[in-house]
């Protein structure tokens, strides 16, 4: 995926919110990202550390928390955590009440949690 | 000395485009039009389905298209040549549409006088996934010849689609292809995603995909 582009937005959220709240300079940048997205953190701060010279990002160090698949049963509500391994073989079931009729709850997103600044 | 501080944003980074697919899916309601998101890799079936489709339901929705993929120029022609209103975006060579661009076509279209609207994305099932375009429905074609080991390549995008529609089936039986591990493998991912096996070519199992369509537009459309 485009993680120049991806990090290009990340920099600019930053810097938008550290600007509103008069900060010196964003220490760190802490983003949600789910399992799915397959993202390469190494490669978002890569760019990160090119793109932020001379921006009040600068020295921020950017943190990915990755989110795993989390599904909700439809039937029951039960939420239960899956496995990419569990997603090629056999039919999965809720745990709970045994249907196939849930979604996917986390493991998709791409969340820019936060910031810390000073 | 200076105050570290915390600050929340909780903002997913698809947040801009999000909110532009949001203003056009009013603008769609406003003018009473379905509009679905035809995602599929580079010669999967997008332009077959297209005309094919436009040949069964034209005659009973009004139609427009919205060409997006790189190559489609000559394919924007086909449609043209059916007398149905398209629009080619010139995108610059970019790996997906997005809202402001798709936006930007409805301008070209006289939406008062339209019922349906296909959007061809641009072939690849990475980014697209990504980008709402105030869809209403999202469509992606995989094809017997590609393999049946996609699922997990392309997470995102079988995770988000309303259906799958299997093309070029009259391909098998075909070894390297197991069509009911393809449906287990899915529906484990996105249990609710119809999945529909057909044929652009010769027609095979072509009217389920035609119902489907018609009982999601008619959903939309008052």
């Amino acid at each position: 995926m485009h993680e120049l582009s991806l990090t290009k937005s990340i920099l600019s959220v930053a810097q938008r919110y550290a600007e509103q709240s008069g900060a010196a300079r964003v220490n760190a940048i802490f983003l949600r990202v789910g399992i799915l997205r397959d993202l390469e953190p190494e490669w978002i701060r890569r760019y990160f550390r090119y793109i932020s010279k001379g921006t009040i990002a600068e020295q921020a160090e950017v943190l990915v928390m990755v989110e795993p698949l989390v599904c909700k049963c439809n039937s029951c509500s039960c939420q239960f955590g899956l496995e990419l391994t569990q997603v090629i073989g056999r039919e999965v079931l809720c745990p709970q009440c045994g249907k196939h009729d849930y979604e996917l709850v986390t493991g998709m997103e791409f969340i820019i949690q936060g910031i810390e600044v000073a | 000395m200076s105050q570290v501080k915390m600050i929340d944003i909780k903002e997913t980074i698809f947040s801009a485009n999000d909110h532009a697919a949001d203003d056009l899916r009013k603008r769609l309601k406003k003018h009473n039009v379905f509009m679905m998101n035809l995602m599929a890799s580079p010669g999967a079936g997008k332009t077959s389905l297209i005309l094919k489709t436009i040949d069964a339901l034209s005659s009973k929705y009004r139609i427009a298209v919205v060409e997006g993929d790189l190559d489609s120029i000559v394919d924007a022609e086909k449609v043209v040549q059916k007398n149905i209103p398209a629009v080619q975006l010139r995108t610059g060579g970019a790996c997906h549409l997005d809202a402001l661009m798709v936006n930007a076509a409805l301008d070209e279209l006289d939406l008062d006088n339209l019922d349906l609207i296909i959007v061809e994305n641009i072939g690849n099932l990475v980014c697209p996934a990504s980008f709402d375009i105030g869809e209403h429905a999202k469509v992606m074609i995989t094809s017997v010849p590609e393999g049946d080991d996609k699922v997990l390549k392309y997470p995102i995008m079988f995770s988000v689609c309303n259906a799958l529609l299997v093309n070029k089936i009259d391909y098998l039986p075909d070894p390297g292809f197991d069509l009911e591990g393809l449906r287990t493998n899915v529906h484990n991912l996105n249990p609710s995603m119809q999945i529909i096996p057909l044929s652009c070519r010769t027609g095979d199992n072509f009217d389920k995909w035609i119902a489907w369509l018609e009982e999601a537009a008619q959903k939309q459309l008052s």
